[in-house]
Order: C-alpha cells, then structure tokens, then sequence
C-alpha cells in the first residue's frame, strides 16, 4: 500500500532498496560487479509489480467512490421527488403554499423521511442499514441559499444550489395549483348559481306565457257566454212575439 | 577477460529476463485494468436495470391502490387499506405495510416457490440483497404512490360532493319548473275546455234560433 501521506509508494521503496543494495554489492570484491547490476534489475521489476498493484488499487477505489457518489445522489434525487408529491396532497387537502401552517405540517410529514425543515432547510438523511434505523445518518445540511454545511462522504456541494431551485420551483408550482383549484371551486359556484337564475327565469316566462294565454281564453270565454246570454234573450223574445 | 564476459553476458541476459518480465506485468495490468473497467460499465448497467425494475414495481403500488379506492374498498392510509393492498400486491413482493416489502424478482407465473428474492426494502430507503441504489429509489416511489392515493381518493371524494351539490340544485330547480308547468298545464287545458263547451253552446243557440 502507498503512504500517500508522504507519496512514498511501494515501486519506490523497492527500488531504493535494491539500488542501495546494489551500490554496496558492487564494492564486494569479485562478485559486486554481477551481484550489484542484478539485485538492480531484480529491485526494477519488484518495484514495477507493485506500482502495478498500486494502479489496479487505484482503479478499484476510483470505482467505489464512483459508486459511493451515485449512491449519494440518488439519495438527493429521491429527496426532491418526495417534495414534489408531499406538497401535493398538502395542496388537496386545502393548504395554501408558503403559509407558515403548510410549512408546519410539511416539515412535520418529511423531517422523519428526508429530513426537510421549514422554507427549503434540509438536514438530508441517509438511510443506513437497513433494519437498523439507528444507523441512519445526515448526510448534509442544506440551507435555503443553497450553502451545503457539514456534508459527509461524496456528497456533491453543488447540490446546494440544485435543491433550492428545485423546491423553490415545486413551491411555485403546488402555489399555481392551489390557485387553479380555488378557480375551479369559485367558477363551480358560480356556474350552480347560473344554474339556478336560469329556471327561476325560465320558470317565471312560462308562467307569464300561461297567464297570457290564460286571460286571452278568459277573455274569449266571457265574450261567447255574453254571446250566448244574447241569443237567449233573442230567442226569448221571438218566442213570446 | 573470459571471466568479465561471462559476466557481462550473465547481466545482459538478466536485464533481458528483467525487461521482459516488467513487459509482462505492465501488459497484465492493462488487461486487468480493462476488464476492471468492463466489469464497471456492466455493474452500472445491472445498477440502472434494477433501479428501473424497481420503479415498476413501485408503480404497481399506485395502480393497485387505485383500484381498491375505485371499488370503493378502503381510504388509503386505514388498516383496511394496507391489508387489502397486501393482497393486490402479493404477485410481486411481500408487502409489509407503509412501504417496507420483499420484492420478488419477475418471474413466470409457475409453482409455488419459484418467486426468487429481488431484494428487502424498508420505508427508510434501505435495501439487502439488491443494490444500495434501488433502495432510496423504492422508498420514494412507494411513499410518493401512497401520497398520490390520498390525492386521488380525496379528488374523488370532491367530486362527489360537487356532483351531489350540483345534483341537488338541478332537482330542486327542476322540481319548480315541473309543478310550473303542471299547473299552467292543467290551466290552459281547463279554459280551453270551458271554451269549447261555451262555443259549442253558442252554435247551437244559433243553429235552434236558426230554425224558429
């Protein structure tokens, strides 16, 4: 393993050995002059398999923080989706975005799950082990100007800004939705109303068109039966003539 | 002389044996480091398959849900609920109740176990056995459906009431309009009656005037 603190690797302990050994074989007389170009070379091809090691170990992390980073975003992105449909129901069950009473009860539904605070804070939480609640961690503090604070692991300080705009946009949007459904409410009030002075209007001109009609056959009847009192009287007298 | 050239070629052949050997190694180490990074892009590869397959499996939470609020079974979030959501979702995992649940792999439908784990997932957005990934995903995804339930079942439940209040108003304005027209019905066809019969008896004045 590499000493990284002071950049000394293995390839180079291994070659520092053998070309000091090397030095100190090639002053023994008769031998030094093989003995010290072999120990050399032997030091050169240790020292390369180990920087080879070195490298593989290299790749291999790379790899792990790789996968510990998307871990951590997925987190982060799972964070943002529960915003979207918490303040949803919120909104369905009559509360007016960025009201203190829905950031209460918000706050109240998401802290346990992601660990959502009043106006965009967030001390984001990371699941841990499962079966193991106690192992659950903050992995984060995000305030609501996007400065990321005691951030643990690979998690990405640029996700400050993305988590603000993000809830800041899904506050605007649960806001407009809110508004559309007090609409909707107001224009299905009004439309029961119309509703209502529509028959009350209809009902009030055909009862004026019954009592027109009424009176006009009132008034024909009255007319036939003077009609009919006058040809009586008629017949009367031409009867007693 | 002889000596000393043995001996250079004794190190010659070493530093040939060195070079090669060093070679070899480097070579390896390319090949291990290009597998390495094969191995990589396939795990990524199974890590996104997994994720997807457990957002569809997340879904089926919503679908199913909805259909026990469209019989009109249960209110999302009551005891009932969860038990009868169990059930509807025993095809593709164990569910636990508020989102904890062992997944099944998909699998054709076959004799009884034959369902192959996928993974255990909690509420909390844990996992064992499948990739730490797909944990926070399930988690989100099922707490979003429950949550996207209550909308749906409390959409409904406004609708309902719109429905009966609109329901109520059209009766009660259709139910005065009807006794309206009832009467001016019986109105009219009262005096058009009494017209007749009033004409019918000037005719016949006339007609017995006519012949005295």
């Amino acid at each position: 393993m590499a000493d990284n603190r002071l950049g000394i690797t293995n390839e180079s302990k291994v070659t520092l050995a053998a070309n000091t050994a090397a030095t100190v074989a090639s002053f023994i007389p008769g031998a030094g002059l093989v003995l010290g170009p072999l120990i050399s070379i032997a030091g050169g091809v240790i020292g390369n398999f180990f920087k080879n090691q070195d490298q593989i170990k290299k790749i291999k992390r790379e790899m792990d923080q790789q996968l510990a980073k998307r871990y951590s975003q997925t987190v982060f992105g799972s964070a943002i989706e529960r915003l979207v449909s918490a303040m949803e129901q919120m909104v369905e069950l009559g509360l007016k975005p960025n009201t203190p009473e829905f950031e209460e009860v918000l706050e109240q539904k998401l802290y346990p799950e992601i660990g959502y605070k009043k106006d965009c804070n967030i001390e984001l939480w990371n699941p841990g082990i499962p079966g193991r609640p106690e192992t659950r961690f903050k992995q984060a503090f995000i305030n609501n100007s996007g400065i990321v604070t005691n951030a643990v692991g690979s998690f990405d300080l640029n996700n400050g800004p993305l988590w603000v705009k993000a809830c800041k946009e899904i506050k605007t949007s649960a806001l407009q939705h809110w508004a559309e459904q007090q609409q909707a409410d107001i224009l299905f009030q009004k439309s029961l109303e119309q509703e209502r002075e529509d028959a009350k209007r209809k009902t009030i001109t055909y009862l004026l068109m019954v009592g027109g009609a009424a009176i006009l056959l009132s008034g024909f009847i009255i007319r036939q039966k003077k009609k009919l009192r006058a040809i009586k009287l008629k017949i009367k007298e031409s009867k007693n003539a | 002389m002889h000596k000393n050239f043995g001996q250079a070629a004794g190190v010659a052949l070493a530093s040939v044996v060195g070079s090669l050997i060093n070679v070899g190694s480097n070579v390896w180490t390319a090949i291990k480091a290009d597998a390495l990074a094969q191995e990589f892009q396939k795990k990524i590869e199974n890590i996104d398959s997994a994720k997807e397959y457990t957002m569809y499996i997340a879904s089926k939470v919503f679908s199913s849900g909805r259909k026990i609020i469209d019989l009109g079974q249960a209110r999302p979030g009551t005891a009932t609920f969860e038990r009868l959501l169990q059930k509807e979702l025993s095809p593709y995992m164990i569910y636990k109740g508020l989102c904890n649940a062992d997944i099944y792999f998909p699998t054709n439908q076959g004799a009884l176990g034959t369902k192959k784990l996928f993974g255990s997932f909690t509420r909390e957005g844990g996992v064992s056995m499948a990739y730490p990934e797909t944990g926070p995903v399930w988690a989100a995804k099922c707490k979003n459906a429950l949550d996207d339930l209550d909308v749906y079942y409390i959409s409904g439940q406004k609708d309902r009431a719109k429905f009966e209040r609109a329901e109520e108003v059209m009766v009660g304005t259709g139910g005065l309009s009807l006794a309206a027209k009832f009467g001016g019905g019986v109105l009219i066809l009262a005096l058009l009656m009494m017209a007749l019969t009033t004409q019918r008896r000037v005719v016949s004045k006339l007609q017995a005037k006519a012949e005295s």
